[in-house]
């Protein structure tokens, strides 16, 4: 009698909290974790995660009104915009969303190169890391050449012409590789199930090797890679609310962007025309393709995910401080400037005509 | 557990004994088109590869939709026995309005394929400017994006009330510490 007494005298907040707790475990999520991994540089990971959240909800609204094929693919997308309910606000917020996400999760790679928190033994989670940024990127890549437009389908024609030199690995950019289907169509399915398939299973990866290690130790002069796992003063649900707390202000800056700058969409595409620049996180590779040619699409961003690749490899030393992993740091930094430098170039050069 | 498998071995053989004969008819069934590229400006190029033929056939290549057949030209398939086929490259003419086509390969003989091919504006009609789209009374203008006082006031409030959830959420003390 006494105890049920006391459970109705506990607090609404607190009763649902057990109640949910007994049922769902999330005592579970209260393990400890260092005071670090909730600072902001610790957590663009995570924010790039609940951007995806995001992405992932306006990105199923957009699909009910979208048409992956090439005659009615832009004409859907304007219908979208103009006919849809909500349908032009909900595209930019998936539009600027997929730009903060890009951001981030640039950002969160570079945060990671910088603490070395790819050493040992966090080095298959680098890996896991580098496929999630691939992932990222094609999915910002197909999701440009959906609205078919003239920078869409510029964008369809320099892959499939980059595609044709790396022979059978490009064929799946071949009319030939499905007869019944058109490219458009099935670069739609890549952006709606097999990126997305790639991305849940590489982050469920990502995230079982975090825990297992736990984050990065805290940089100092001295700090040496290790395991942290079930270390720290903090704990992982104060981790969450922050994620979540991040996350939610990813969603407030992608609507007042929204409202701002609507997401573009330029002219039905025209093909064999090269009017329009590549997106921002693409148009970097713009002075290479008109040094070298379309060959410059792939071996360019070959070669850095290579170095990429090779980073656990070369450094080998246990230590996390930048000032005792100079060469590392510099040559990133060269390349991170050189890649800026390459971009701001693009930005300021006239369109030029790359495709043959 | 041991004749199960054997009866599993015997029923795949003859399956593939079966199943290859038919595999290898259809393949030299009904002639097969391809087009390259699958969109194409008006006024381009485009590469039609056809295989599954007989060598010395001879197929008239049309361009057709609901309004009409415009016709592309001749190619004539080389090759031996069934597995000959061709490659020939036909200028889509300038004056061919943007949609969908069937590019139609067609003998004497009425042996036909066919293949999807979409059609854009000639190259010299590229924009890269924003959208344009034509209004009820049929003039042309550029796509509008206006948003009007309550959808702002809605988006504003939406974005205040994530701000000052998500800060409430970043900047919250530990529970129980």
């Amino acid at each position: 009698m006494d105890t049920v007494t006391a459970t109705r005298s506990e607090p609404g907040n607190r009763r649902l909290a057990g109640w949910l707790n007994e049922r769902l475990g999330l005592q579970s999520f209260r393990y400890s974790v260092p005071e670090h991994a909730n600072s902001l540089p610790y957590l663009l990971g995570g924010i790039t995660l609940a951007g995806f959240v995001i992405l992932i909800l306006t990105g199923i609204y957009l699909a009910q009104f979208y048409h992956p094929h090439p005659t009615d693919a832009h004409q859907s997308v304007v219908y979208l915009i103009t006919a849809a309910p909500l349908g032009d606000l909900v595209r930019s917020i998936h539009f600027w969303t997929a730009q903060i996400v890009t951001v981030t999760v640039l950002l969160h790679m570079l945060r990671v190169l910088f603490t070395g928190a790819y050493k040992r033994p966090r080095e298959v989670n680098w890996y896991v890391g580098l496929g999630l940024l691939a992932v990222t990127l094609s999915l910002v890549f197909t999701g440009t050449v959906l609205k078919f437009d003239q920078e869409g389908l510029e964008a369809l024609q320099h892959n499939k012409e980059a595609a044709e030199l790396i022979a059978a690995l490009g064929s799946w950019f071949s009319a030939e590789f499905s007869r019944s289907v058109p490219l458009l169509t099935r670069l739609f399915n890549a952006h709606v199930t097999i990126l997305p398939l790639f991305f849940g299973l590489l982050i469920a990866a990502h995230i079982y090797l975090i825990k297992q290690h736990g984050i990065s130790p805290k940089v100092t002069p001295d700090a040496v890679a290790r395991s942290t796992a079930g270390e720290g003063r903090s704990r992982f649900d104060v981790h969450l609310r922050r994620l979540a707390g991040y996350g939610l202000i990813v969603l407030a800056l992608a609507l007042l962007f929204s409202l701002v700058f609507p997401a573009p969409i330029g002219q039905p595409g025209v093909a064999g025309a090269e009017v329009t620049k590549p997106g921002w996180m693409f148009l970097w590779l713009f002075p290479a393709e008109e040094a070298w040619g379309a060959r410059a699409l792939v071996i360019v961003p070959v070669l850095l995910g290579l170095l990429l690749a090779l980073v656990p490899i070369l450094d080998r030393s246990p230590y996390l401080s930048p000032r005792r992993r100079k060469a590392l740091i510099v040559v990133a930094g060269v390349l991170l400037i050189a890649i800026v430098a390459s971009g701001v170039t693009a930005a300021l050069q006239p369109v030029e005509a790359h495709l043959e | 557990m041991g004749s199960n498998t054997v009866r599993a071995l015997v029923f795949l053989l003859l399956l593939v004994e079966f199943a290859l004969p038919a595999t290898a008819a259809l393949a030299h069934g009904e002639p097969v088109i391809a087009v390259q590229p699958e969109v194409v400006a008006a006024g381009a190029e485009i590469t039609v590869t056809g295989t599954e033929m007989e060598a010395g056939e001879v197929f008239v290549i049309t361009l057709e939709s609901l309004s009409g057949s415009t016709p592309l030209g001749e190619a004539t398939a080389s090759g031996e026995g069934e597995e000959a086929g061709f490659a020939a490259t036909f200028a889509i003419p300038t004056d061919v309005p943007p949609g969908t086509y069937l590019v139609r390969a067609l003998t004497e003989e009425g042996e036909t394929a066919v293949a999807d091919l979409s059609i854009t504006l000639p190259v010299d009609q590229a924009g890269a400017g924003a959208a344009i789209v034509r209004d009820p009374s049929g003039e042309l203008h550029q796509l509008e994006r206006p948003r009007t006082t309550g959808q702002a006031i809605v988006v504003v409030l939406l974005a205040a009330i994530s701000v000052g959830l998500g800060f409430w959420l970043v900047r919250s003390r530990e529970v129980g510490s």
